[in-house]
């Protein structure tokens, strides 16, 4: 009985259960198991963890927001005929839904539907805005759409906090050799000091490579080390994240 | 003729790519157990995947190609993440004390917990087998290494989640017998 016992490696019981053995091997094995205790015990213990594994993963979280990169290239018909695309993601709740919309279509109704934890009257209202791109009716929107979230939020005497991050072509917006923007920019960040214009230093370091030129931004534009990371970052921190 | 022959095999495939999408997420998401980053993964896999369509030999093989495409987006993932990791900002992985474990008494929880803190080769060869059901023959072609050694893994792997999960469940059970036994 001890014999069998210590005969079998685990990699060879795990290979039992698994399916793995040649016929000869399985039936050296069910002879055994019907006598040895330990045997039983030791494929018992293998196959409940096998079948917990199984069940966890049954049902798992619904997909976050993709990528809009990626996103592109799979549905680029879809995009284009659409006009502007926008993804919104719902930080707080995770992932709350995914929407094609109309560039006419004003986000800051549609973040606030998304935000399921809305912020008391004396907490600010914390805003990511994202930029992959450097299309012009995308840049027009971001730059329409923090003007209206920070003025209508004035207006109401509410706080928010709006950080716009730009990595990929979207840094464009940000380069000051690049950007037709650069002086509603600086207007809006004289106007407004709870809005922060960031760009990735890794799609610098990119722009770098590629042109051999330094990359020159716009006058008070922040850094971040790596878009995606700060993504996470602010979206672990209970920022609401509206890509563009 | 041949070429519509392609061509219909082509899109057939193209459509197989987009059946696995539930499984590349679900094994993505057991590995890092973040929406984001697996959404971001399986994304990433499939645009690979319909871009190199030409390059799969095999048709047969379609799901382990897939998957051996999912896993050089992690490897990816993980080497660029590397150069920018925050020790600051990371979270304990396992910040959960025994005594709310035991409390919680959720199976699920505790094996995707456990699942977690398992090396991370361990964790894609027991995701793969446990979860996708491959064969080992298949988990080896998808991570690239000896079948030998997914074995090894998935042992290893198996003894400590039996190590996590079935003390646990034997302290919430009150039972008196040892669980466990290590066998060397």
């Amino acid at each position: 009985m001890t014999r069998s016992t210590t005969q079998y490696s685990d990699e060879m019981l795990n290979a039992y259960l698994d399916n793995e053995l040649h016929s000869d091997e399985r039936k050296n094995i069910l002879h055994d198991l019907r006598t040895d205790k330990e045997l039983q015990d030791r494929l018992c213990q293998l196959e409940q963890v096998r079948n917990m594994v199984s069940i966890a993963y049954h049902e798992v979280p619904d997909p976050a927001m993709p990528d809009d990169n990626t996103r592109r290239g799979l549905t680029r018909k879809t995009a284009v005929a659409a006009g502007a695309v926008f993804a919104i993601v719902g930080a707080l709740a995770g992932w709350m839904g995914h929407s094609y919309l109309k560039q006419d279509t004003s986000l800051v109704s549609l973040a606030n539907q998304v935000q399921v934890n809305q912020p008391s009257s004396t907490q600010a209202w914390k805003v990511l805005l994202h930029v992959t791109s450097d299309e012009p009716h995308r840049l027009e929107t971001l730059l329409n759409e923090t003007e209206k979230i920070l003025s209508e939020y004035d207006n109401r005497q509410q706080k928010v906090a709006i950080q716009v991050l730009a990595n990929g072509k979207g840094l464009n917006l940000l380069r000051s050799d690049k950007s037709k923007y650069g002086k509603r920019i600086a207007d809006l960040q004289k106007k407004y000091d709870n809005l922060i214009f960031m760009a990735c230093a890794k799609a610098m370091s990119r722009v770098q490579q590629k042109t051999g030129n330094s990359v020159e931004l716009l006058p008070a534009t922040q850094i971040a080390p790596n878009a995606l990371g700060e993504v996470l970052d602010k979206q672990r921190q209970g920022w609401t994240y509206i890509k563009i | 003729m041949g070429l519509l022959k392609s061509l219909c095999l082509q899109r057939e495939l193209k459509q197989r790519i987009a059946d696995n999408h539930k499984r590349l997420y679900r094994t993505a998401y057991a590995w890092c157990h973040d929406t984001h980053l697996a959404s971001d993964l399986v994304q990433e896999t499939m645009a690979k995947a319909l871009k190199r369509i030409g390059q799969l030999r095999d048709a047969e093989k379609l799901d382990s190609w897939l998957f051996g495409i999912l896993v050089n987006c992690w490897r990816d993932h993980f080497r660029t993440q590397k150069e920018t990791l925050d020790i600051d900002g990371l979270e304990l992985t396992d910040s959960q004390t025994p005594e709310t474990q035991y409390h919680t008494q959720d199976i699920v929880k505790n094996v995707r917990r456990s699942i977690e803190r398992l090396a991370e080769g361990q964790r894609q060869v027991v995701t793969l087998v446990d979860i996708e059901g491959f064969s080992y023959a298949e988990v080896a072609e998808i991570l690239a290494i000896p079948v030998g050694t997914v074995m090894s893994r998935l042992s290893r792997a198996r003894q400590t989640l039996a190590d996590y999960l079935l003390s646990y469940k034997t302290a919430g059970e009150a039972s008196s017998k040892p669980a466990l036994r290590r066998v060397k």
